[in-house]
């Protein structure tokens, strides 16, 4: 039998082996040819583009104003990624989770049985799409913002600017990512969005009222390495009072994603499928 | 070729395969035979790593599937009718799993047309009857062009054109030399279909060999005589070696000699036959008398009534007005 398996061509009858740049293929073929996916990311890039709106019509309307006096600077370009935050945990979580719900992981995990090149291709194709409609979706708030802020219109050209930019795609890619990890370690669509959720948007207000509540100011203390805060510093031009800036927040985001996708990796090999 | 051994898979305290052992050759139809629930799905998700045996091991043409570099162009699996996901189209959802190997949208066109899937192509899966989903898990299982093809009840849904459709395929499969291991628990099923078989129950395999020697094994050809001096007659045949029933009729059910050996027998000692029946037990019958202790949802602990009523009535919960009219 040895015999026979070493005398046959590696590659039988003109096929290919699976390579990782062919998962990743598989998997933006995958996202892109569900409606529902399209749907969240017209979503995403219309709340990135259009909640900027807001503060720059106040401010053009009335530039003295309290809600005026927000712009114009880049920090309020990116106030529409705190929506996007939902909605791309939301797709992060789905694009593993909807694999489980529906069987299709037998048919991916078939064609794919080493399993960990699957995750990692989802959130390589996850990572750019939520980066790109970060980054696109905040310059557009910029172009359309550009009328009602008139000179006082924030630049573009000072590195700060781009790192707010550059910033807000990574954190967007980040929450993708994250929100992948939960739902593959979940695999269930409901408890990975209410887990993500709970994690980003829910948590910090918990402990900061437990610390308020207790008096215990380590609650406190750890809110801004929960990963939602942490990758948002990367947003702001002015980085206030955190213990971390721009650059180390997103690392403690990236850390937060490597040690929950390890844990997922781990368990997608060990389980069955 | 498949190569199971003592393959053992656990779910908590249940088992549902208990080290099971067969051998799946290629160039013939293997059917992997049991009642619902005997363990052949988990069985054949071993085959494809997306279970992982408690113990014992599982390998295709020699190594394990996972191991493959190519593993769609070792092995094409329909595991389950729906691994898709609805709200893609049969095509885009077979140019997801070809991607992964770099197989291109002309082999994908080439299956769907081999799966009569065409005119659907396009189409979103949620809206597929269950045999053209069916046929797209076929067409899946196509794709890679593979040595081997693992298919879990690939006629369940399918109307009697698709079933004859998976018959040929399957035989067409095989001649081409390609290793076919198809699992059903209909035993009509598998009569037309299979070259061997592997019979399982409760997790445990209960027969495997080539159709004909397990049938046989389980009981063989066997003569009905009824005679008007069937005493006499059954005495004189069991001095010849024959094996021998007596049914409550008066009728004798032979095995051993043929038909054409029992009647010389009698006409040699002058013993009239009123009847001569030679019986060959069917492949039901043998699954049936495999499996019996194997059933894991037995519906009934005793046959069936007969016309008038007779036989012992299943003590059912919850149908007393059955039992007063029995």
């Amino acid at each position: 039998m040895s015999a026979a398996t070493s005398a046959r061509p590696a590659e039988p009858r003109g096929g290919r082996a699976v390579t990782f740049g062919r998962v990743v293929r598989s998997e933006r073929i995958k996202l892109l040819t569900l409606r529902s996916t399209w749907w969240v990311l017209a979503l995403t890039l219309l709340a990135v583009v259009a909640v900027p709106l807001l503060p720059a019509a106040l401010y053009a309307a009335d530039p003295a104003s309290l809600a005026g006096a927000l712009g114009p600077d880049v920090g309020a370009l990116t106030a529409g990624t705190e929506v996007a935050v939902i909605t791309l945990g939301v797709l992060g979580v789905l694009a593993v989770t909807n694999e489980y719900s529906s069987g299709m992981v037998r048919a991916t995990m078939t064609a794919v049985p080493r399993r960990t090149p699957v995750l990692l291709a989802k959130g390589v194709v996850l990572a750019v799409l939520a980066a790109l409609v970060g980054v696109v979706g905040v310059l557009l708030a910029w172009v359309v913002t550009l009328p009602l802020y008139g000179d006082a219109a924030p630049s573009l050209a000072t590195a700060t600017a781009w790192r707010v930019v550059l910033g807000s795609g990574l954190r967007l890619a980040g929450v993708a990512l994250l929100a992948l990890a939960v739902g593959a370690l979940l695999r269930s669509a409901a408890g990975a969005v209410a887990v993500v959720l709970g994690l980003l948007l829910v948590l910090p207000g918990v402990l900061q009222v437990a610390g308020f509540a207790t008096g215990v100011e380590a609650f406190g203390r750890v809110v801004p390495f929960l990963p939602g805060q942490a990758g948002a510093v990367v947003t702001q031009v002015a980085p206030t009072g955190d213990p971390l800036g721009p650059w180390t927040g997103l690392l403690v985001m990236a850390a937060w994603i490597a040690v929950l996708g390890g844990a997922a990796v781990a368990l997608l090999r060990s389980r069955d499928v | 070729m498949i190569v199971a051994e003592h393959l053992t898979k656990r779910y908590g305290g249940r088992t549902a395969v208990d080290d099971v052992s067969f051998t799946v050759e290629p160039g013939r139809v293997t059917g992997f035979l049991g009642p619902n629930g005997a363990g052949k799905s988990t069985t054949m998700r071993m085959v494809v790593g997306l279970d992982r045996p408690t113990s014992g091991r599982v390998t295709v043409d020699g190594r394990a599937y996972a191991d493959s570099p190519a593993p769609l162009q070792e092995v094409g699996a329909l595991l389950e009718a729906r691994a898709v996901h609805p709200g893609r189209s049969a095509r885009s959802h077979l140019r997801a799993l070809a991607a992964t190997h770099g197989i291109g949208d002309a082999r994908v066109d080439e299956v769907v047309a081999m799966t009569g899937l065409s005119a659907v192509a396009r189409r979103r899966v949620g809206g597929f009857s269950l045999g053209m989903g069916q046929r797209l898990g076929i067409a899946a299982a196509l794709l890679g062009d593979p040595r081997v093809l693992v298919l879990d009840e690939p006629v369940n849904g399918l109307d009697p054109e698709g079933v004859r459709w998976v018959r040929q395929t399957v035989r067409h499969l095989a001649d081409e030399g390609r290793t076919v291991f198809i699992s059903s628990h209909l035993m009509s099923e598998m009569a037309i279909t299979a070259d061997d078989l592997v019979v399982i129950g409760r997790g445990r395999v209960v027969a495997q060999g080539p159709v004909r020697d397990v049938v046989g094994g389980v009981g063989g050809a066997s003569v009905l005589v009824r005679s008007p001096r069937a005493g006499e007659l059954g005495s004189l045949l069991e001095r010849s070696g024959a094996r021998l029933e007596r049914r409550d009729d008066g009728a004798l059910v032979v095995r051993g000699p043929d038909a054409a050996a029992v009647g010389d027998l009698a006409a040699g000692a002058g013993i009239a036959v009123h009847e001569l029946t030679p019986q060959q037990s069917s492949l039901e019958d043998a699954f049936m008398t495999l499996t019996a202790d194997a059933v894991e949802y037995a519906t009934s602990p005793s046959p069936p009534a007969g016309p008038h009523g007779s036989g012992p009535r299943p003590a059912g919960p919850g149908r007393p007005d059955e039992e007063a009219r029995a």
